[in-house]
C-alpha cells in the first residue's frame, strides 16, 4: 500500500467505516510509516479536541418546553379556528364586495393602501385586534402555520419599545394576509405580511387619513406597516424589521 | 392540558434529541436567535410529519429537519448580506497532507491539534457543507449512512466532504498560529 492509498483511508478507518481486509493492510502500513502514523495522530488529535473540549451548545432552559408548547397549540387550535376561519372569509368576503362597488369606481389601483387602512381601522374595534394574543413570537409564530401558506417571520422588539401585542389573520383584496400587532406606549401598529411574486422593493411611505402607510417587499414578502403613531417611530419599527 | 396527559411518541423522539437538534443547529446559524427561529420551524415540519413517517432513526431524521431549516433561514437571509460561506471558490485551499511534507515540527502541530480555541474559530471559518459533516461524525458520532441522510448526499460525498473538512480544518488551524506567531 502506499502513502497516497493510506492517506485517503486513515479517516475512514478511524471511524470504523472500512472493510476488515483494508484495515488490517492500513494498520500494517500506518505500523511502519512515521508519516502516516503522523497522519493518524493529528485526526485523532482532532477528534479528540472537538469531542471533549469544544464548547457544547446546551438549548437554554425552557426553550424544549415552549417548542413543544407551539406545537400542541397548533395541533388543539387547528379544528375550530379553521371553522372560524371560513365565517371570516365569508364575512369580509361580503364586505369585500361592497368595498370594491364604491372603490372601483373611484380608482383603479386594487391594491392600494386603502383596503390595509381600512383593515387597520377595523382591528382597533373592541375584539378584533387579535386572533391570538402573545408577546412571546414562539406563540404567535405557529399559530399561523396551517392558517397561511406562507412562513410569517414574527420577532418581539420590545426591547426597542414596540411590543409584540398578538397576531391576526385578515382578508385583504381577496387573499389571506398575517397581520402582526405591536403596541408603543398607546399605539398600535399593524404590520400586514402577505407573499408577493415580484422582487424586492425599497421603502415608501405615505399618509392618508391620518395614518402613515409604509410599504415594502423583501424575500417574497409584501410588507405594510400601519399606524397613526408619529412618522420616526414608524421609520424605526420598519428598520428593525428589515434588520436581521 | 393537564400535565398527566402521557409524552406522545413525537414528543419523546424530540426530547431525546431536542440537545443534539439545538446544538446543531447553533453551529449551522449565526446566532442564538436564528438557531432558536430555525429550530422552532423544525419542530413544527417534524411534528407535521412524524405520524406519517413514523421515523425509524428518530435522531437522524430530526436533525435532516433541523439542517435543512437553518440552511432555509440563510438562503432568506442571504440576499440581504451577500453572505457566500457557500461558495466553494471561496474556501482556503486544502491542507497539504502531512504525508510526504517536509517536517514542520509534528510535535507542534500536534500541540495545536489540542487547542479547543483554534478548532472553533476554525470550524466557524468553513463552509456549512464541511462544518455539519465534521460535527455530524466527530460531535454526533453518526455513521457514513446516517450522516448521507441527514445531509441529503450520498455516502461518497460524505468521504469526500470529511476528508476534505479535515485538512481544511488543520490547514486553518496552523495557518492562525502563524498568523498569530
Amino acid at each position: 500500500m502506499t502513502c497516497t492509498e493510506a492517506n485517503r483511508l486513515i479517516g475512514p478507518w478511524l471511524d470504523d467505516e472500512l472493510d476488515v481486509r483494508s484495515a488490517v493492510e492500513l494498520e500494517t502500513h500506518v505500523a511502519r510509516c512515521g508519516a502516516c502514523d503522523r497522519e493518524k495522530a493529528e485526526l485523532l488529535a482532532l477528534r479528540h479536541t472537538a469531542r471533549e473540549r469544544l464548547p457544547r451548545f446546551d438549548p437554554p432552559p425552557g426553550l424544549e418546553e415552549k417548542l413543544l408548547r407551539g406545537v400542541r397549540e397548533t395541533a388543539n387550535a387547528r379544528p375550530p379556528r379553521a371553522r372560524r376561519w371560513m365565517r371570516d372569509v365569508g364575512l369580509m368576503a361580503a364586505a369585500a364586495c361592497a368595498a370594491v362597488v364604491v372603490t372601483s369606481s373611484l380608482q383603479r389601483r386594487p391594491d392600494a393602501g386603502d383596503g390595509y387602512l381600512d383593515a387597520h381601522l377595523r382591528s382597533l374595534q373592541a375584539g378584533h385586534l387579535t386572533d391570538v394574543t402573545s408577546s412571546d413570537q414562539h406563540t404567535v409564530k405557529p399559530w399561523f402555520q396551517g392558517k397561511v401558506d406562507f412562513g410569517v417571520p414574527v420577532r418581539d422588539f420590545a426591547a426597542d419599545g414596540f411590543e409584540l401585542v398578538g397576531g391576526r389573520l385578515d382578508v385583504i383584496g381577496g387573499r389571506p394576509v398575517a397581520a402582526l400587532v405591536y403596541g408603543r406606549r398607546r399605539h398600535l401598529i399593524n404590520v400586514f405580511v402577505a407573499p408577493t411574486a415580484d422582487g424586492d422593493t425599497p421603502v415608501r411611505s405615505l399618509s392618508s387619513r391620518g395614518l402613515r402607510v409604509s410599504s415594502w417587499a423583501e424575500g417574497g414578502l409584501d410588507y405594510r406597516l400601519v399606524t397613526d403613531m408619529a412618522s420616526q417611530d414608524a421609520d424605526q419599527l420598519v428598520a428593525l424589521l428589515r434588520a436581521r | 392540558m393537564p400535565a398527566s396527559t402521557p409524552p406522545s411518541d413525537f414528543e419523546q423522539a424530540l426530547r431525546a434529541n431536542f440537545a443534539a437538534a439545538h446544538h446543531l443547529a447553533r453551529w449551522l446559524t449565526r446566532t442564538q436567535a436564528d438557531a432558536e427561529d430555525a429550530l422552532q420551524e423544525a419542530v413544527l415540519r417534524a411534528f407535521r410529519s412524524f405520524d406519517r413517517l413514523r421515523p425509524e432513526n428518530p435522531r437522524a431524521w430530526l436533525l435532516r429537519i433541523v439542517r435543512n431549516c437553518c440552511y432555509d433561514l440563510r438562503k432568506q437571509q442571504q440576499p440581504r448580506d451577500g453572505d457566500s460561506t457557500l461558495e466553494e471558490e471561496a474556501l482556503p485551499p486544502d491542507a497539504a497532507p502531512v504525508v510526504g511534507m517536509r517536517a514542520e515540527d509534528p510535535e507542534a502541530r500536534l500541540l495545536r491539534m489540542a487547542d479547543a480555541n483554534a478548532l472553533e474559530s476554525a470550524l466557524r471559518d468553513l463552509a456549512a457543507e464541511y462544518r455539519e459533516v465534521f460535527l455530524l461524525r466527530e460531535i454526533e458520532g453518526l455513521a457514513y449512512k446516517e450522516i448521507a441522510d441527514v445531509a441529503g448526499i450520498p455516502v461518497g460525498t460524505v468521504m469526500s466532504r470529511l476528508s476534505r473538512a479535515r485538512s481544511q480544518l488543520r490547514a486553518l488551524i496552523v495557518d492562525r498560529e502563524k498568523e498569530s506567531a
